[in-house]
């Protein structure tokens, strides 16, 4: 990679999440339009966050989830218990 | 879920309310969940590290002060647990810039193997064989990393909640995120450059 495109490489970061300065962001896109080899870092860059960001499980396993809160349930009343105990 | 109803539930939960405390446990689970299970690549001990994690939770209330979402404190929480549990892998490692760079070239318009255009991953593979190609490259990641990269960009915490949930610095999770970006997109390359596919094809 070219020097100049190494310098690129931090900031093709800041560009995806849009975090990058105007000015810089200027200069990033007059350099993409010139450099195929920068191009094709952010696209792959952008693919990689985003084909890490899918396919995600809003709920857990029914059975799971029926343990987990009896779990919490029992510890929450031990220290409710605890506490109670402790105030007397 | 809305920061006004867990602003809500966090109240109910302080007034000794076990169904409000439940249900942003039961919002915040799913996620780390996920979390886990990359972290440890065990679904069973990615559980039992989920339970042990909500009981924390539960003993660790009070100390919670709302300085940040409830979700990310309790990914704080399950990320102390599951890093004394992989402690001994190599979490010490750092990524160097050069080796996470496209290689070969300082000359203008050489083309390195790793600077080929990508294809759509979702279409080059499918949905099981795409999975334990991103398991794998992630297994590669030093820990440190990995836990900026699942944060920030698998789970979309912005810089700041990352940092909350990692007791790091702005600059740093964003030092880690560009490394992990890079060292991801070299490993999957390979895979999903247009030159890999069309070798698959033929
Ligand atoms: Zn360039």
């Amino acid at each position: 990679m070219a020097r100049d495109c190494k310098r690129m490489l931090s900031e093709l970061s800041d560009y995806i999440d849009d975090e990058l300065a105007e000015e810089l962001c200027v200069e990033l896109e007059k350099h993409l339009t010139d450099c195929p080899n920068c191009r094709v870092m952010l696209d792959s860059l952008t693919k990689t966050v985003r084909v890490y960001c899918s396919d995600k499980e809003e709920r857990l396993p029914d059975a799971l989830s029926a343990k987990l809160r009896a779990a919490v349930a029992k510890k929450w009343d031990d220290k409710d218990s605890k506490s109670r105990k402790s105030h007397e | 879920m809305s920061k006004e109803t867990e602003q809500a539930l966090i109240d109910s939960a302080r007034d000794g309310d076990r169904e409000a405390f439940w249900k942003l446990v039961e919002d915040a689970a799913p996620m780390a969940l996920r979390l886990l299970t990359r972290l440890t690549g065990n679904k069973e001990q990615a559980e039992d590290l989920l339970s042990q994690t909500a009981l924390k939770a539960v003993d660790g209330f009070e100390k919670f002060r709302g300085e940040s979402r409830f979700s990310t404190w309790m990914m704080s929480i399950a990320l102390n647990l599951a890093r004394n549990e992989i402690r001994q892998s190599k979490s010490r490692k750092e990524i160097n810039w050069d080796d996470v760079i496209p290689a070969g070239a300082h000359n203008h318009g050489s083309e390195s193997a790793d600077l080929v255009e990508w294809r759509d991953p979702q279409e080059v593979f499918e949905q099981k064989e795409l999975r334990t190609l991103l398991d794998n490259a992630l297994e590669e990641l030093p820990l440190k990393y990995k836990t900026v990269f699942l944060l920030r960009d698998a789970e979309g915490f912005s810089t700041k909640e990352t940092a909350k949930a990692l007791g790091l610095s702005e600059t740093a999770v964003k030092s880690r995120a560009v490394r992990a970006r890079l060292a991801l997109r070299k490993s999957l390359a390979p895979h999903f450059g247009r030159k890999e596919r069309e070798a698959h094809g033929s």
